[in-house]
């Protein structure tokens, strides 16, 4: 009786075959993830200019007089989209120009700012919460200083606010987000600003109303 | 000589007597304001900058800006002559009421933070209105309300803010990385 010595054990042969399958969809799934955000990346460049772009249109709409009732309708429908920016939002000093969109989900934040649920907004007043990633837009937010100018800019009108103070405060610490009987500004964001994963903290920036007799 | 000049001045006075009496008749210092008025509105005479007639009655006017929109109201902080704004009022209104901006009548739906308004106090009762974009429009009469903060109970939550995007990037860069390992490790068993 005598054993096969020639090639690869069964066992050396299944391990290999394993490792080729890994390596395969080692590649295939990295590819994927980096694609992912390759596009994630693209969508946020092109999203936010398309939507700066837009906006700018919309404050100049055409005229419609000559327009069937239909197109009238599908035209007002497209404007109230909800990947349409509501405003523009304008840091001079750090050069920020970004689009701020309705609500803060995950896609408006990739292309812009979003307006916080449960907050005021730049037209109605109160206190206007915007949040934005960290890791994104609001990155330069790590530069702002106290009496730095913030516009937004509506449908309606020009909003301007300076910056009257900067908290790093827990996640869960919700105080800054309350409302204020003057018109007021609150930018949020991760903190700290390099940071893989959720961030602990926020990062807030409160403004006030810089009324036009003031400015 | 000195006799012409005295008397210039005497006539001088005279004349400009004459044309400041009525003036003050209705002045914001010196107009009769009902107790009900000065009670809800103790700082009246601060923020009024004139006092006009319409239909027979006396309004004092007071500018200032608008500070939030409600759905049938508006909340504005008058302006003090010490260039500082007053305490926040309330002014009740309908949402289709139309006031003049830069000239152009305007829904107070569409009316936006920071727009200089005109409203009128009535003199002898404790009403409010804005200003209408024509004239000749009637007064609506609101009463006025104490002044208080325009604040809502806030329902925020924090958002979250961190960006999954960087997350995955490191993932496949890191499947990648392995990938490649194993590539290397393969070719040299083979070779």
């Amino acid at each position: 009786m005598s054993h096969s010595t020639h090639g690869p054990s069964n066992g050396t042969r299944g391990l290999a075959r394993v490792l080729r399958w890994s390596e395969a969809a080692a590649y295939l799934a990295g590819a994927l993830l980096c694609s992912l955000f390759a596009l994630a990346q693209a969508d946020s460049a092109l999203g936010s200019t398309n939507a700066i772009e837009e906006f700018a249109a919309s404050l100049n709409p055409p005229d419609q007089t000559l327009w069937a009732a239909g197109r009238v309708r599908d035209y007002q429908a497209a404007q109230q989209s909800p990947m349409k920016a509501v405003a523009v939002l304008t840091i001079p000093t750090l050069k920020l120009e970004v689009p701020v969109f309705e609500h803060d989900d995950e896609l408006s934040l990739n292309r812009g700012a979003g307006l916080v649920a449960g907050m005021g907004t730049p037209d109605t007043g109160g206190n206007v919460g915007i949040a934005g990633h960290r890791d994104g837009f609001f990155r330069v937010l790590k530069d702002i200083k106290v009496g730095d100018l913030i516009e937004v800019r509506t449908k309606i009108k020009m909003h301007r606010y300076r910056v009257t103070s900067i908290d790093i405060v827990e996640k869960t610490d919700k105080r800054l987000l309350a409302d204020t009987d003057m018109p007021g500004v609150t930018l949020v964001t991760c903190y700290p600003f390099y940071y893989l994963g959720n961030a602990p903290q926020r990062f807030i920036v409160a403004a006030t109303y810089e009324w036009p007799s003031e400015s | 000589m000195r006799r012409s000049i005295f008397l210039s001045i005497i006539g001088l006075t005279a004349v400009l007597g004459g044309v400041s009496a009525p003036a003050l008749a209705a002045d914001c210092s010196t107009a009769q304001f009902s107790e009900a008025v000065l009670a809800r509105f103790p700082n009246i005479r601060l923020v009024c900058s004139e006092i006009i007639e319409k239909d027979g009655q006396q309004y004092a006017v007071v500018k200032g800006d608008l500070v939030r929109t409600g759905t049938n109201a508006v909340y504005m902080k008058f302006n003090l002559a010490d260039g500082t704004k007053s305490d926040t009022r309330k002014i009740e209104t309908r949402p289709e009421f139309r006031v003049k901006v830069d000239g152009k009548p305007v829904s107070v739906r569409n009316l936006a933070v920071g727009q200089p308004l005109t409203a009128y106090v009535k003199v002898s009762d404790p009403v409010i209105s804005l200003e209408p974009h024509e004239p000749t429009e009637p007064l609506a009469s609101y009463p006025i309300e104490e002044a208080a903060p325009a604040m809502a109970a806030s329902t925020a939550e924090m958002p979250a803010t961190a960006s999954p995007m960087p997350t995955v990037a490191g993932l496949g860069a890191l499947l990648l990385a392995f990938a490649g390992m194993l590539t290397f490790f393969r070719l040299r068993r083979q070779s």
